[in-house]
Order: C-alpha cells, then structure tokens, then sequence
C-alpha cells in the first residue's frame, strides 16, 4: 500500500494501464499515459532545481494539464499550491510571495496575468507553459519561460526516485483570511490520504465508477473528485469551467459520460435542478450524488429526486482544515421536511465532539456548542502563520494527556434525537456564498483600503440559490466623487470573483462602536434598505 | 440605442459592474474571462427578458448564445 498520494495513480496504471483515467472534452487519457505524463513532468522539474518540500504553483483552468501538473509536483517530491485561474494579479502575486514560489506551471494565455502580478524580488524564477508557446519563449525580469512541450520531448518516463514521506505536505489550499489576505491551509500526504482511504471504502468505490470534476483545484472538493476516482481506478469526468454555468451542458455531461459519481457544491445542483427539462435526459447513471460547502434548498434536493430516484444523495460537511469529516444520507427526503439538513455523524476514522460555553461536551439535543474535528486528516496549520495556526489547531481540550492538536472548527452545532450534529452557525463573521467561504473581513479590509473610502462594512443577504451574496456598505471620506462602479473595479482588482460584492451601497456615517469599529448590531436597519434594487 | 449598446450597457451597470473593460470588445470570451458566472447568467436572461420583451427558452441558454455580445445580439435578433 502506498503511503504518499500520487502513489494512488502508480498503482492503478500497474493494475489498470489501459483503462481511462480522464476525460475532458474530446481529450482522455489511460492510467499508463497518465503516469508517464506526471513522470516526465516530474523529471524535467527535478532537473529546473525542484527540491523536496518546495512549493510549486499552479495557475491552469480545469483541465488534463491541471492534473498532470499536480502529479508531477508531487512526484517530484514538492507542494503544490493551486492558484485560481481567474484570481486577480494582485492575489497571485502575494501567494506566489507568500510560498516563496520559484516554479509556476501555467498556460500561455495567463503570461499577462502572472507579469502584472509580479514585484520586484519575487521569488518566481521559472515559468512552465503547459500548453506550449506561439512565439519563443520570452522572459520578464529574471524569470525564465520554459515551453513543456518541448521539454516533454526528451524527459525520462520512470517514475524518479524521491525520498518523500507522508508528513510532507501534498498541497497548500488558499482560503480567505479575516485580515486582508488569504490564508494557505497545509495538508499532508498523510492528512489528505486518511481522508481519501475513508471516503473511498465508505462510499464503496469501484473502478466502473465515473466521477464528475467541477470542483477548481484551489477548491479542496476536488482532491475527493481527483484522488479517491484514483484510488479506485475509476476515471474522472473533467467538466469545462463554462459549462459549469449552463443546465443543459451540464444535463448534457452527465448523460453522455455515464456519470455515477457527482460531487459538488448544492448551488451547481440547485442550478440543474432550475432546468425545465431535465426529464428529457436520461440521467440514471448516477449513483451517487454528494454536495458540500453550503445548505442544499430542500425545494431543490425534492425536485432532483423526483428526476433521479435511484441515486443516494449524502450531504457532506468539513472544512479544508481537516478533510470533509461527517456526512448525513438523505437517500428520501419526507415530504414535511423545512428548514436544513442535518451534517450528520462523523465519517470512518473522525472523530468529531461539540463542546459548549463552559468547555462541556454536548452529548444530547438542547444545547448549543463548536466543533472540533480530531483525525489524521487534520491539517498541519496555515503556510506562515503562527499565530492564526495556533487559534484554530489547538490541544485536545477532552484529553490534554495525548499531546495531541484537534482542529476548532469555529462552526456552532447542536444534537438532534437522532444523535446528528445540525450545523446551527459561526461563531465568527465567516460566510458561505457559491459554496466557498469567505471572511467579511477580507472584503471590508479591501474595500477601506480604497483611498476615498472612510469605512466600509460588508452585510451577507441570504440567498435560496447561492448562500449568500454580499453587499458592501461605504462610507466615503470625501463628498460623492465616486461611483459603485470605481469601488467595484477597485475589489475587482484584489479579490477573486466569487467575493467580490454585487452591489454597493453609499451612507453618510456608519454606525461606530466606542472603539471606533462599526457597531453591526445597528446594521439591521441598512440591510432592509440596502438590498432592495 | 442599438441592441447591441444596450446589452453592454446591461453588462455594464448591472452584470459584471466594475469587471469588464468599460468599452467591450463584441468578440471578447466573457465566459472564458470570467466575467459572465452563473448567477450573473440568470440575471443576464432576466435581463434580456425584459429589455427586448422577448422570452428566451431553457434549450437556448448555451455557451454559444452568450460567449460574447455579439452572439447575445443574434439571440435576440432572433427573437425580434
């Protein structure tokens, strides 16, 4: 058995050489093919200088390359850290800093992208162009741009010889971060394995299994799309970022990719679910259906069960810190069920307590507590953060004998009869919008940086479809000289797509609290008003 | 105005505020950018719905229809 994650490909080309381990659009590629790939993709980064240990990015849209690139990171022995394909230069840039990145996989079209993002003594010295180079290959600064199509021609095909365990890390995920800049969650091999080895055993994952792959690499849903699809030889179904915005083209992947494994956040479903015609496609391959990452609208979950009856339906929960860690089967929702789904009972080899106000464990229905997450899977910290690492991964406060860490999860819980945890809310200003999380205090951090605004305060709207969306209210610091659309461009300039606020509201003074931060217990009153157009 | 000044101002003002360029280009990918997601897609039709009093249905709501204004001008047109 293997003990470091891209093992898990080794192994099924060795058993399945010849069976498809991707498709994506009217590409695929077979277990062989797939680890000769990462192989040579490996080799030719050991020989740029890749050490063990080392971050390597990726900034690649979903596609074969994107995974190819990862496998190769690891098989050389370092970390990747998946950055969005469509995150503003800014952000690049201060993870690229951030991680002390030296090598950056990427594709031709993003060049301009990462060039902007880039400062002075960045520690970015080689550029990797997946998808080849039109001209020859240029440079910016002291930055080498190397063609891998080229490099591919020429790099060995056995896997290299690197002596990685699993305590090294596989990836750094970025997550937003309360303070102005997001924050890179570190998992091991180890960490992401005992997840994976779980998953796969409870979900009873076979090599005829075709999983969908929806989820960005940056998102960390995808490392159950990706690698558990590989533990069990199954082939992945790489879904287009485009068609991921359509009803019918997603209909349309899953019918004719035989899809039986989905997996997802509620609002791509939701989305599905709005489709008038969903009946006309046979979409009875599905066996499986898994959401996360936000409450499912039962009006929804209700209208996808009457299209596909024979599908189980398993409403994950877990944060990036420690793996997806209870799941709740909703196999046939009553018909008198309101309100949410439970995130039920802790998966095979988590163990998951509540414990409330005065550190007691909550053991029966009625009272209210934070989860803690204690497993393998629990991440090593945030990459160069102490002190956020230190709040959030802290000793086991039921068995300070162990001298163990347990991840505190800052989410409230309470018990139903059944015994299932029922996510109730945070104990901090952390929301859930399209799925992902998203600290209001990133926004905010953002938008009071702009240099005409006085304070700023962001207020999530509840929303059936996407969780929440998000407003900004502003206060300038000079009259009116600007408009929603100069704020806007500003956020569009530093944040990712999906935080960026849809609507801006003006207002004279923002209410203040005697410390001089905005009193959100007077903000009720702009909420009625400020989402009305 | 021309359908074509009126999608964009749509755009504009109300889909992608602050995202796309101020003068887009007709043949720019806005799904491929980014500029277009899935919600601002929904909002988009509802959009269009109103605008040109047209309805446009489920089957036509595909990349080809919205990948950039002009290929929203001929939707439209279509329905005109």
């Amino acid at each position: 058995m293997g003990y470091l994650l891209h093992q898990l490909v080794s192994e099924s080309a060795a058993r399945y050489p010849e069976k498809e381990a991707i498709a994506f659009q009217d590409e695929t590629m077979t277990y062989a093919e797939l680890e000769r790939e990462s192989n040579k993709l490996s080799h030719s980064l050991l020989r740029i200088g890749v050490v063990r240990g080392e971050r390597v990015g990726i900034h690649l849209h979903r596609s074969i390359s994107s995974i190819v690139g990862a496998l190769g990171i690891l098989k050389a022995g370092a970390t990747y850290v998946p950055i969005d394909p469509l995150c503003p230069p800014h952000r690049l840039g201060y993870i690229v800093n951030k991680c002390g990145t030296r090598v950056l996989i990427t594709s031709h079209e993003k060049l301009p992208n990462i060039e902007q993002g880039f400062s002075a003594g960045s520690p970015l010295k080689t550029i990797v162009v997946m998808n080849g180079l039109d001209a020859a290959p240029g440079s910016f600064v002291s930055t080498e741009i190397i063609d891998w199509k080229k490099l591919r021609e020429t790099a060995r095909e056995d896997a290299p010889h690197v002596n990685a365990i699993d305590a090294d890390l596989a990836y750094i995920l970025f997550t937003s971060g309360s303070t102005g800049n997001p924050k890179g969650v570190m998992l091991s091999h180890l960490n992401s394995l005992t997840f994976v080895n779980s998953a796969h055993d409870f979900f009873q994952i076979t090599a005829a299994d075709r999983f969908s792959n929806i989820c960005p690499l940056h998102f960390d849903m995808s490392v159950f799309d990706l690698f558990v699809a590989f533990k069990a030889g199954a082939t992945v179904v790489v879904i287009p970022e485009v068609s991921a915005k359509f009803p019918v083209k997603l209909a349309e992947s899953i019918e004719t990719n035989k899809i039986t494994v989905w997996n997802s956040v509620p609002s791509a479903l939701s989305l599905l679910a709005t489709y008038k015609n969903l009946h006309h496609h046979d979409l009875s391959s599905l066996r499986l259906i898994l959401f996360a990452g936000e409450m499912f609208p039962l009006k929804y979950l209700r209208r996808l069960q009457e299209i596909i009856p024979r599908s189980r339906y398993c409403n994950m929960y877990g944060q990036t810190e420690a793996n997806s860690s209870t799941s709740y089967w909703v196999d046939h929702l009553p018909p008198e069920a309101r309100g949410s789904l439970p995130i039920g009972r802790p998966l095979p080899n988590f163990d998951v307590f509540a414990l409330d106000e005065s550190g007691r464990e909550v053991t029966e229905p009625g009272r209210e507590g934070e989860l803690y997450v204690r497993s393998l899977t629990v991440a090593a910290g945030y990459w160069g953060e102490p002190e956020k690492t230190e709040n959030a991964f802290v000793g086991n406060p039921l068995r300070p004998d162990l001298n163990e860490k347990v991840y505190r999860t800052g989410d409230l819980v309470h018990l139903d009869a059944e015994g299932n945890y029922v996510f109730v809310g945070r104990k901090d200003h952390m929301i859930k919008s399209r799925g992902y999380r998203i600290e209001i205090g990133e926004i905010e951090t953002v938008l009071c940086d702009h240099p005409k605004v006085k304070n700023a305060v962001v207020i999530p709207v509840p929303d059936e479809l996407i969780g929440n969306r998000i407003v900004a209210v502003v206060e300038l610091s000079e009259s009116g000289m600007i408009d929603n659309e100069d704020i806007l461009r500003y956020c569009a300039s530093k944040l990712p797509r999906y935080m960026m606020p849809e609507a801006v509201r003006f207002c004279e003074s923002l209410p203040v609290t005697s410390s001089g931060k905005v009193d959100r217990n007077k903000l009720s009153d702009l909420k009625e008003a400020s989402f009305s157009a | 105005m021309s359908i074509l000044e009126n999608i964009e101002k749509i755009l504009l003002t109300e889909i992608a505020v602050g995202l796309a360029d101020k003068k887009i280009d007709p043949e720019a990918d806005l799904l491929e950018q980014g500029i277009i997601d899935s919600l601002g897609l929904m909002k988009l039709i509802d959009f269009l719905e109103k605008t040109f009093s047209i309805k446009i249905s489920d089957e036509e709501i595909v990349p080809e229809n919205f990948q950039c204004l002009n290929s929203m001008v001929n939707l439209v047109q279509q329905h005109l």
